[in-house]
């Protein structure tokens, strides 16, 4: 596979996906930059924009199995890896794989989960793999969790550490949709869309997971010139010398963000990463590795407000002249 | 000779073929009417061979001779040589007439109480009775006490330069504008000597690293200027350095449309931001997505910078650097329009309306007319537009006459009232003038009344012959004698108003200026005899008059003729100066200010304006006067919790008056119960304020 092939398939499936999401083309590119960049997303929006539709879409567009865990108080971490159950006609205990084991897995409200459940997740995106009673059983490929969480209702829920959070290569906002897009989800109720029932949409099935990982390691192939990697590194250097921040972005930030404009050139059809390829990333990348000082919190500013900050203040490698 | 004779009498002016043959039928139309009766009455008119020629003349030139009869060439017996002309009354200039007169412009026909010039009065009142048929305010105005005639002395303004302007101002001003040149050349020549001193280092040296742009250091100097940076370009590529040469013409683009204002220069700018810069311009988004993807190809990819690609970048580039400036030609050029306007139409001055104005005239040429204006500018190039001149005094040169008479030669026609001297080289007559009182005379006139039969006042004379039109001018001057020329009105024995053919063309000489003036030419049938004579149905008519001369042919004539030329010779010295100085557009752009949060002195400020936006004097004292009191007890400790003994001890330490101390601790402790003006919570806070640094705190 070559870049205008991957190009091409990558505009071809967010189309299909945009064809049963409406108005969030902007979140489908995000989630499938991601799954090509071998990360995951968390994604951020209010209860009703379509998250779980969303990965229901590119499950079904991609060829990929599709798992949802809700998460709540009560959810053990064997809820979510699975455990080893007595059989007791074979008279030994067998492992009873959990959600854990698909391709696409929504890990809905992941913030309700206590820590202990939150980690076992963790460590399975991380490392893509399980390890329990001491046997590591590998996940999958291509691995992707769509974690959720809620923006508003704080009581009763576990925030995630930030050394968890890290892991998560996207962090996406969901907004509400325009009137019109709003007005077209309408009509498109009236007309008998029924979110359970996909199969009736005819939703092509663009990819395979031949083709995902194909897709995959072009993404290798790209051509990253020197200067670029200068800007990223200047991008997230100066979020640790920023005087809003408190914690800045990790080394595994630059990576994420390089990963990310790879997949975003591609995407283009460039077999090379320019620099509004990283600035697009940008906010995405870093908006969840950032911690803020408290009084910068008082001042009702966000990390968003402190990266497109440092975007302004960071100059684009340009030509010489 | 430019009219010939209509089936109706009338003096028909050249007219190309259609015209001719409309003319022509309408002609025949009349004649089957019965609307002729001179044509009954053996009276010359158009043949059907003459008719025929008519609508068969492909050049669209007529000649009286090429359709008059013959027997209308015969000597005739009469003072005169007779006209080949008939006179024919136009409904259409009686009514023009009334309407025109009838605007409230023409103040001395309309306005009860105007009061002419002394000289107006002189010319013009001694026939009011004759003049002012169609204008009955010229009655009146003739019964009031004229102005006297003051001479305005026209100040030279060539020879003053800064004519308001005493001794001292000047010498202040000339020196003023001798440093200011001073400083300029010498910022000139040290930039030019730095330049040159830069080349040759240049050329000893070897080139410089580039430096990379960082905040840390300073940014290095740059050129903005885009077709600086286009020639740039092109040199770098005849040199075959194409990276540098994509970058110049990509710095050219950007450039360019950072001048129209579509997109926003910043260092934080990717390609990709100045593309969206652009959505709301499809056509130059679209060049700068392709100019853009070559440059980015080579500066972040593999693709190698060649001539291919440098061309292709450079044809988009070069689109877009052009349509810029076509944008400032499409916005210069009407302002070099204005500037260029060669035959216009100014707003007249009050005078053209009044007895000696041309407003009657240039009103009925231009509804009589294709198109009748003053020509504002010189006489030169092609002619050919133009039907027929009137000259009203004009003072043009002599190649102005020479091609304004070969226009006449090639069979153009010329009015004038009166005969400028210039004119005379081209009139084989030396044309004296001579003050005649007898009655004007409208030729064919058999039955014209003898000289010195005139009543003493306006000259005015019925032609028997058909159609009945008569002639008046108020204190006529004639010619002495008229050897060659056709007379068409005649005052007595001398001839008033002669066609001289001249080459193919006419000359009509009046010998008077005053005849086309507005009180003479509304009265009697004056203004039907010039339709008659100067109208084009569809042509065009100028007046040469004073006027012409001052339109410019180009800009610079423009600023010439304004005087502006030394000023803008300087604004284009200084513009040259500066652009050789700093090689970059004026203005440099600038970073916009950081974002920074507010100290507290600003939210001290911020909550003061919010007090004294809500006028909360009253409450910002009480707070203030709590704080202030508190400190105040901190800084001179007593024991007693009473005013009266804090205000001994701050007087015993500042040395000030108990009394008055007391009283202001007291205001501000009870400034809450307390109704003053802001201006009283003021003082007291000042005065609080003051207290509290004598006692040693802010």
């Amino acid at each position: 596979m070559n870049v205008e092939e991957f190009s091409r398939a990558f505009q071809e499936t967010v189309d299909e996906v945009s064809r049963v999401l409406l108005g969030q083309r902007e979140v489908i590119e995000h989630v499938l930059v991601a799954m090509l960049s071998r990360g995951h997303v968390l994604i951020e929006g209010v209860p009703g924009l379509g998250k779980t539709l969303l990965v229901r879409a590119l499950g079904h567009v991609l060829g990929c199995t599709f798992r949802r865990i809700q998460f709540t108080p009560d959810l053990m971490p064997s809820d979510v890896t699975g455990n080893n159950v007595y059989n007791t006609k074979a008279g030994e205990f067998e492992f009873v794989p959990g959600p854990v084991f698909t391709q696409l897995l929504l890990a809905d409200e992941i913030n309700r989960a206590p820590a202990k459940t939150q980690a076992a997740l963790l460590e399975a995106m991380q490392e893509r793999s399980v390890t329990i009673d001491g046997t590591t059983r590998r996940l999958p490929e291509p691995f992707l969790v769509l974690a959720t969480q809620n923006p508003i209702d704080s009581q009763g829920t576990y925030p995630l550490p930030e050394a968890q959070l890290d892991r998560f290569l996207l962090k996406v906002h969901v907004g509400y949709p325009t009137p019109d897009v709003e007005r077209g989800i309408l009509k498109s109720y009236l007309d008998g869309f029924d979110p359970s029932d996909l199969a009736a949409l005819q939703l092509r099935c663009i990819l395979d997971v031949d083709r995902l990982l194909a897709m995959q390691s072009v993404l290798r192939t790209l051509t990253v010139h020197d200067e670029l990697l200068d800007y990223i590194t200047r991008i997230v250097t100066r979020t640790r010398a920023h005087a809003s921040v408190y914690v800045g972005a990790s080394p595994r930030a630059s990576v994420a963000l390089l990963n990310t404009a790879r997949a975003a050139a591609a995407a283009a059809g460039r077999s090379f990463i320019v620099p509004d390829d990283v600035k697009a990333y940008a906010h995405g990348v870093l908006r969840h590795r950032l911690i803020l000082h408290p009084d910068a919190e008082l001042e009702n500013v966000s990390a968003d407000d402190v990266i497109e900050g440092i975007l302004r203040e960071t100059p684009v490698p340009k030509s010489a002249a | 000779m430019l009219r010939t004779i209509d089936a109706v009498g009338g003096i028909v002016p050249r007219r190309p073929p259609l015209w001719g043959a409309l003319m022509g039928c309408a002609g025949v139309v009349a004649l089957g009417l019965g609307f002729a009766p001179e044509a009954a009455a053996g009276q010359p008119t158009i043949t059907d061979a003459a008719l025929w020629e008519t609508l068969t003349d492909q050049e669209g030139w007529e000649t009286a001779e090429e359709h008059a009869p013959s027997e209308e060439h015969a000597p005739s017996e009469e003072p005169f040589e007779s006209a080949e002309v008939r006179w024919a009354a136009d409904p259409a200039v009686e009514s023009d007439l009334r309407e025109i007169f009838g605007n409230a412009k023409f103040r001395y026909c309309n306005e009860e109480g105007y009061r002419l010039w002394f000289h107006e009065k002189d010319t013009y009142c001694p026939h009011a009775d004759v003049l002012a048929e169609r204008c009955p305010g010229l009655a009146r105005a003739c019964q009031l006490p004229a102005f006297r005639h003051v001479e305005v002395e026209e100040v030279d303004l060539d020879g003053s330069w800064l004519p308001a302007m005493g001794e001292v101002v000047r010498f202040l001003f000339w020196l003023t504008l001798a440093v200011g040149v001073g400083l300029l050349i010498r910022a000139l020549v040290r930039n030019l000597a730095e330049e040159v001193q830069r080349r040759r280092r240049g050329a000893d040296e070897p080139a410089p690293e580039l430096i990379e742009w960082t905040p840390e250091t300073p940014p290095p100097p740059r050129e903005t200027d885009a077709e600086r940076l286009l020639y740039r370009a092109r040199e770098q590529a005849a040199r075959g350095d194409f990276a540098a040469a994509l970058g110049s013409a990509y710095a050219a683009a950007l450039w360019t449309l950072d001048q129209r204002g579509l997109i926003e220069l910043h260092r934080s700018r990717t390609n990709g931001d100045y593309v969206r810069q652009l959505a709301p311009h499809p056509q130059e988004r679209e060049e700068l997505r392709q100019i853009v993807r070559d440059v980015e190809a080579v500066q972040f990819g593999q693709a190698s910078a060649d001539r291919a690609r440098f061309d292709h970048l450079l044809a988009h580039v070069t689109a877009l650097v052009q349509r810029a400036s076509l944008w400032l030609a499409l916005v210069l050029l009407p302002l070099t329009g204005i500037a260029c306007d060669g035959v216009s139409q100014p707003d007249p001055p009050l005078a053209h309306y009044g007895p000696d104005g041309h407003a009657l005239l240039e009103t009925l040429l231009q509804r009589h007319s294709d198109s009748a204006q003053r020509r504002v500018r010189r006489l030169v190039g092609d002619l050919e537009e133009v039907a027929t001149f009137v000259a009203l005094g004009p003072t043009l040169r002599q190649e102005e006459w020479d091609l304004l008479m070969s226009w006449v030669d090639r069979g153009g026609t010329l009015v004038t009232a009166g005969v400028p001297a210039p004119l005379l080289e081209y009139i084989p007559h030396d044309l004296d003038l001579l003050r005649c009182e007898a009655p004007l005379a409208l030729h064919p006139s058999p039955e014209a009344e003898a000289p010195g039969q005139n009543d003493g006042h306006a000259q005015s004379t019925q032609a028997s012959a058909p159609p009945a039109l008569s002639v008046v001018q108020a204190g006529a001057s004639a010619f002495r004698d008229f050897p060659s020329g056709t007379t068409l009105v005649s005052c007595g024995a001398h001839p008033f108003l002669v066609e001289l053919e001249h080459g193919a063309g006419s000359v009509y000489l009046l010998a008077d200026d005053t005849w086309l003036r507005n009180a003479n030419l509304g009265a009697a049938d004056n203004a039907q005899i010039l339709v008659q004579l100067a109208a084009v149905p569809f042509g065009r008519v100028e007046l040469l008059g004073p006027w012409t001369g001052s339109g410019a042919h180009h800009p610079f004539e423009s600023i010439h003729k304004a005087g502006l030329t030394p000023w803008v010779l300087q604004l284009a010295l200084l513009g040259l100066a500066y652009a050789v100085a700093r090689g970059v557009r004026f203005g440099t752009p600038r970073q916009p200010e950081r974002d920074r949060r507010r100290s507290f002195t600003e939210h001290a400020e911020a909550l003061g304006n919010q007090y004294a936006r809500r006028q909360a004097s009253g409450h910002a004292l009480e707070q203030y006067g709590r704080w202030a009191l508190e400190r105040i007890r901190e800084r001179v400790p007593v024991r007693e919790r009473d005013l009266h003994a804090l205000a001994h001890a701050v007087a015993r330490r500042t040395g000030g008056d108990p009394m008055a101390i007391l009283r202001i601790l007291v205001e501000a402790q009870s400034a809450g119960q307390i109704q003053g003006s802001p201006e009283e919570h003021s003082r007291t806070m000042e005065s609080l304020s003051r207290i509290l640094r004598d006692v040693g705190g802010a």
